[in-house]
């Protein structure tokens, strides 16, 4: 069983009425890609903000690489690396000048670090540019490259890949799966782009109005992701019962707008066809699909509401 | 926190606000006789500090005023504070760091612009007036750092309650203006009241005006002859409001910057 390095317990964040988060609990292991997955003022950001020593927690305990002392947490953050909401900088400065600001203030002695994340997140090129000249795709690489730049055990990233371009999405993804598997270390992420959270996340958070509403891991998600059929016909009610009493499909589900989803029969599509068309109706939609992490995420948000 | 310092130096050396406002700190004392009307051969050492110091100090709050809230709360504006937090500073260390690098711009940086046309004024056109000791001068310049140090801890204070280099300028100018004129109101109604230590500026003012001055006639020439010496009283209560009320500003400054949440 991996270490635990995050260790979150009856955590409870009050501002002012409002209930931020409410009573949460969970553990993130040593070697593992968390996505933390929920609608916007779920509570995300406050938990990286409590993690990061910006926000603090009204009740509950945080521990980080075992500590939970004031000053075991700051001591803790020096091992990790943070990127939350946007990622900041100096407008009026270079690429380069930003980094070697963090660099300075993290007490970094190799100047050389600032040439590696940069070439790491393909900014090298910027030059003398100021950052306010910046697309918005171009600052998330130089908040990556300054989550980088002190080589963490862990790093929290919120919303990394927000704002970049396709290949820039695929660059990010390849360049925090390597440091996972070859630098060993720890993510913490939450996207809204969750077919992106699906190929990286190891293990997933659902968090929806504070709570912790679920909690997965990537197997037990390929394991609810099945394939399924999707029927739409001209009379779904009659399509329904001759699927259940004609072709014996069990595993059936009836979607909001009338259409269904089948989970059996797939080698017997033919057949169900066939039988729907001599039962009279037309079927309009015959689709094989996978329940994939948007599915599920709907499915669950739907579920709380 | 020598980390912490040496990287706000690194962003302050680079913020154009700041590099203006030495840029006028070196320009202003020069530019001034001319303004005036004074040729610049006859401003000697001592006629900038009777005729010039005490006036031009009040434009000199705007050095104060910008260094203080760019050094202290220059980052809070664009977040970018929040890596030193994030990084595993303790607040404590951060807050320290921000006004030991405040105080340095805001106080000893503007001190020494403010004082360096007396070495040269005096260097150049000489030191007319009689009676002047040289340690007396430096003893009132020394002294007037610490109503520079109240006057520079109420921005650092204004600027971290409100998170903004920006609206700790604005709001500590607007607050000095309100002091200042409440201070002048009560004045009218109160005829013998004490006004030097009720703001920093009109410290700073007091230490730096020579009204003890006598006239004689030497040689049949009219001579001007300044006692500088300073009462024992002046100096403790400078010291002493000034530590206390500097003291207080960034003991809130200090509290909020520590205890509130970070957004």
């Amino acid at each position: 069983m991996a270490e635990i390095i995050v260790d979150v317990k009856n955590m409870t964040k009050q501002y002012g009425r409002q209930l931020a988060l409410d009573d949460i609990s969970f553990q993130i292991r040593r070697g593992s890609i968390v996505g933390l997955i929920g609608p916007n003022g779920a509570g995300k950001s406050t938990i990286m903000k409590i993690m990061g020593g910006l926000a603090f927690q009204t009740s509950g305990t945080l521990e980080l690489f075992g500590e939970s002392s004031e000053k075991g947490l700051n001591h803790s953050r020096t091992r990790t690396s943070f990127m939350i909401e946007t990622p900041y900088a100096k407008a009026g400065m270079s690429a380069r000048e930003n980094l070697e600001k963090q660099r300075l203030q993290k007490g970094i002695p190799d100047k050389g670090c600032i040439d590696e994340v940069l070439e790491l997140v393909k900014l090298t090129d910027t030059g003398k540019k100021e950052v306010k000249k910046f697309s918005l795709g171009m600052k998330q690489r130089l908040g990556i490259a300054n989550a980088l730049m002190s080589k963490p055990e862990l790093m929290v990233l919120d919303e990394p890949i927000n704002g970049l371009d396709p290949e820039g999405i695929v660059e990010i993804r390849e360049l925090l799966r390597k440091l996972n598997k070859e630098e060993k270390v720890t993510i913490v992420i939450s996207s809204h782009i969750l077919s992106e959270l699906s190929l990286l996340c190891t293990d997933y958070l659902f968090i929806n109005h504070g709570r912790i509403t679920d909690t997965l891991t990537a197997e037990e998600l390929s394991e609810e992701c099945s394939e399924y059929y999707l029927i739409d016909t001209d009379n779904n009610e009659r399509a329904g019962a001759i699927l259940t009493k004609e072709c014996g499909i069990e595993k059936l589900e009836v979607l909001e707008n009338g259409s269904m989803r089948i989970y059996e029969g797939f080698d017997d599509i033919r057949r169900i066809s066939k039988a729907l068309y001599d039962g009279g109706v037309i079927p309009l939609q015959l689709a094989r699909n996978e329940v994939n992490l948007e599915d599920y995420y709907m499915k669950k948000v739907q579920a709380n509401v | 926190m020598y980390n912490i310092i040496k990287s706000l130096n690194f962003t302050n050396r680079r913020n154009l606000a700041v590099v203006l406002t030495v840029f006028s700190m070196v320009m202003l004392p020069l530019i001034l006789p001319v303004m005036l009307g004074v040729s610049m051969k006859e401003v000697t050492g001592d006629a900038y500090l009777l005729n010039l110091c005490g006036d031009l100090f009040l434009i000199w709050l705007f050095p104060i005023m910008i260094l203080g809230c760019i050094a202290a709360s220059g980052d809070a504006g664009d977040k970018t504070l929040h890596y030193e937090i994030l990084a595993g500073h303790s607040r404590t260390r951060v807050f320290f760091a921000r006004v030991l690098c405040a105080l340095f711009w805001s106080v000893l940086l503007t001190a020494f612009f403010f004082y360096l046309p007396l070495v040269y004024y005096g260097l150049l056109n000489g030191w007319n007036a009689e009676g002047m000791r040289v340690s007396d001068i430096v003893l009132r310049a020394l002294l007037s750092l610490f109503p520079m140090f109240r006057v520079a801890a109420f921005c650092i204070m204004v600027s971290v309650l409100f998170r903004s280099a920006g609206k700790g300028i604005g709001f500590s100018y607007l607050f000095i203006e309100l002091q200042i004129m409440a201070i002048e109101i009560a004045g009218l109604f109160f005829d013998d009241m004490d006004k030097k230590y009720l703001s920093g500026a009109y410290n700073v003012q007091d230490l730096l005006t020579l009204s003890n001055s006598r006239n004689y006639v030497i040689n049949g020439e009219k001579v001007e002859v300044y006692e500088t010496a300073l009462e024992g009283g002046n100096v403790l209560w400078t010291i002493a409001v000034s530590l206390l009320l500097g003291g207080i500003y960034l003991a809130v400054a200090y509290l909020d910057f520590t205890k509130r949440d970070r957004s």
